[in-house]
């Protein structure tokens, strides 16, 4: 890709679909799934990659994208988890979504970041 | 330039051991230490003075036996875009 000499970008990281497939994508994979290590090893490879693929099918010019997914056993352990991020806020955002059933939780979150 | 993995992989590791190495898991500071360690490899990042965006992310989970598993992916321009990770695990020998 090559420069636009354009001053920001011409379509937003749409935000709030982005969110909506993080949502699809996290209760339909994990929704009945009892925690199992081989099992969920595949699966947070195999949600994230749906994850980008349904991003990337949004078709939004000049965004990257990295998609992040944590899943883990829930055994009463504490945990954090954090980012900070060096970028241009007016065009680059993120979204995140967590769930949790009975033996598991998720954390999955999409950066976008803009191509100038 | 490309992103130059080797370099910043030298200034994470110190950053960690720096942070939280020989501590042991506390529910009230980690949301301090996990802010350090972002903040500082953040800032050594930008000191390399190179034209990139960058994505910080640090997990920091109490050992209990629980399993975590951590995946990414990304849809970037692989000729200049890169990532790296690391993994840092403390055991204690309880008598």
């Amino acid at each position: 890709m090559e420069n636009t000499y354009q001053l920001g970008p011409s379509k937003q990281f749409p935000v709030s679909a982005v969110s909506d497939i993080l949502k699809e994508e996290t209760n339909n994979n994990l929704q009945e799934v009892k925690y199992e290590a081989q099992r969920c090893r595949e699966l947070t490879l195999t949600l994230c990659e749906g994850i980008r693929n349904r991003v990337k099918e949004l078709l939004i010019p000049r965004y990257k994208t990295v998609v992040l997914v944590h899943i883990g056993q829930l055994n009463g352990q504490g945990m954090q988890i954090s980012s900070r991020c060096l970028w241009d806020p007016s065009s680059d955002t993120f979204t995140s979504y967590s769930f949790k059933n009975s033996s598991l939780f998720c954390s999955a979150t999409v950066f976008g970041v803009y191509f100038e | 330039g490309n992103f130059n993995t080797d370099e910043t992989s030298v200034l994470v590791k110190e950053c960690i051991e720096g942070v939280i190495g020989g501590t042991d898991y506390n529910q009230n500071k980690v949301n301090l230490w996990t802010a350090n360690i972002v903040e500082h490899s953040l800032t050594h990042l930008v000191k390399q003075g190179r034209p990139f965006k960058y994505i910080v992310n640090c997990t920091i989970m109490q050992k209990s036996g629980a399993g975590l598993h951590t995946a990414n992916s990304c849809y970037w321009d692989t000729t200049t875009d890169g990532k790296r990770q690391w993994s840092w695990s403390m055991w204690h020998l309880v008598p």
